[in-house]
């Protein structure tokens, strides 16, 4: 009994791994923001992102990934001196492509950037 | 018969000169050398001794060391000369954003009569008899000077005035740790964080679209109305623009009057700004509440401040 059972778990925890496929955000991005300029996006695992426009960075802030979703701040999207995260879905489209879907952002000019925009990864 | 013949030489060589100014160097074949060529000529102000250049100093960013130039006949300016590179995100233009593009803004410095005093009609009949720009003007745009061309050129020159090779850039850009000090890294967290300056200064060159009173009007010795002399709204009194940071540290003294003469003279003012100016109108609540910051936090804020100093200009 215990030579059968041993192999069954085994099997069924590598099916749920397969399910479960981790993606690879950290590194960097490039895409075209709504409101006109092209962007690269720097996402780092110590939880820092910054956004650049034609070459000037743009934004410094802070986000989490978690189960392809990203928790993130901006510090010009921030009031009362607050740390606001917006929480944004990333769609994978394939490993170098994504989507962000915004699931909750009160910052007006960042969910218009953000919502719906595509990236795709740089070397 | 020999004099005279000295004379015509003289005469001749004169009206050459006068004919083909600056025949040294040669005719600027697009939009930006021939701005670059405007821009530094005192052709352009009644007197022809104040250029563009004579405020906006090369070697200080494009700006002015003064707290207000002197234009023609040495009459002194209202507010402190912006430097005029980095400007390609701006929305307004001038303190009190009169402008609303970098053309309409290049014409008014040569018709301010405290600054080039040259009414635009007389700058380009100016630039019509010289043979010089005549053949630059129908070389770039295929017409004789006109205001138009004229501040499509100045125009053009001021949006190449764009700097990215500070050591900030190269530490964000490039990854490059080593690109500045630790003290530099902490400033920036200040900036972006706890000391709110993020909060009106940001984007690609730390600026914004929005216009803002700082406290520096209290209707008695500091009375300049800013924007609100544009938009007759008492809501807009003592708001000024919001200029871009880089080169910061070259464009010294700072703010629309130019009382700050130091970038910490600057910082201890939006540490407390009661200590300065105790009867402000209409200050934004952001500046509310006094930053406490301490003598480290005000040095890393201003360390971060240089090093959005391009290397272009500390090299020259």
């Amino acid at each position: 009994m215990k030579s059968i059972l041993i192999p069954l778990v085994t099997l069924c925890l590598l099916s749920c791994a397969q399910k479960e496929e981790k993606h690879e955000f950290y590194g960097k991005w490039k895409g075209k923001f709504k409101s006109g300029p092209l962007a690269e996006a720097r996402f780092r695992e110590d939880g820092t992102h910054d956004y650049f426009m034609d070459g000037k960075l743009f934004s410094s802030g802070k986000s989490s990934f978690r189960n392809d979703t990203l928790k993130t701040f901006d510090p010009i999207c921030g009031s009362g001196g607050e740390e606001y995260y917006a929480t944004y879905k990333v769609d994978f489209i394939n490993r170098d492509s994504i989507v962000f879907r915004a699931i909750e952002d009160s910052c007006k000019p960042r969910i218009y950037d953000m919502d719906g925009t595509g990236f795709s990864r740089l070397p | 018969m020999k004099y005279l013949l000295i004379i015509v030489l003289i005469c001749g060589m004169l009206g050459a000169h006068f004919l083909y100014r600056n025949r040294t160097s040669a005719v600027p074949e697009d939009e930006i050398s021939l701005g670059k060529t405007l821009f530094f000529d005192p052709l352009l102000s009644s007197s022809k001794k104040i250029s563009c250049a004579s405020c906006h100093k090369p070697a200080f960013a494009f700006a002015d060391t003064s707290a207000l130039s002197l234009g023609v006949f040495n009459r002194k300016g209202v507010r402190n000369t912006p430097s005029a590179m980095n400007v390609n995100n701006a929305a307004f233009f001038f303190w009190d954003g009169r402008a609303a593009s970098l053309e309409e803004q290049a014409l008014i410095p040569i018709a301010n009569p405290d600054e080039m005093n040259l009414p635009v009609d007389s700058a380009v009949h100016r630039l019509q008899q010289s043979g010089f720009y005549q053949a630059a003007f129908r070389n770039i745009y295929k017409e004789q000077p006109s205001a138009k061309t004229l501040s499509r050129a100045l125009a053009a020159f001021q949006q190449s005035l764009e700097t990215s090779d500070t050591p900030f850039d190269d530490w964000k850009m490039n990854d490059n740790q080593q690109a500045v000090s630790e003290s530099v890294k902490r400033g920036f967290a200040l900036f972006n964080g706890s000391a709110n300056c993020v909060r009106c200064h940001f984007g690609p060159d730390f600026s914004n679209l929005e216009f803002r009173n700082i406290g520096l009007f209290n209707g008695k010795d500091l009375n300049d109305s800013g924007r609100a002399g544009i938009t007759k709204k008492t809501t807009d009194l003592g708001k000024f623009k919001i200029g871009p940071l880089r080169n910061i540290a070259l464009t010294a003294p700072y703010m629309h009057n130019g009382m700050f003469k130091t970038l910490r003279e600057v910082i201890d003012y939006y540490d407390d700004p009661d200590k300065i100016v105790p009867d402000p109108i209409n200050r934004d609540s952001l500046l509310a509440k006094p930053l406490n910051l301490s003598e480290r936090d005000k040095q890393d804020l201003e360390n971060f401040l240089k090093s959005l100093t391009s290397r272009s200009l500390t090299n020259l």
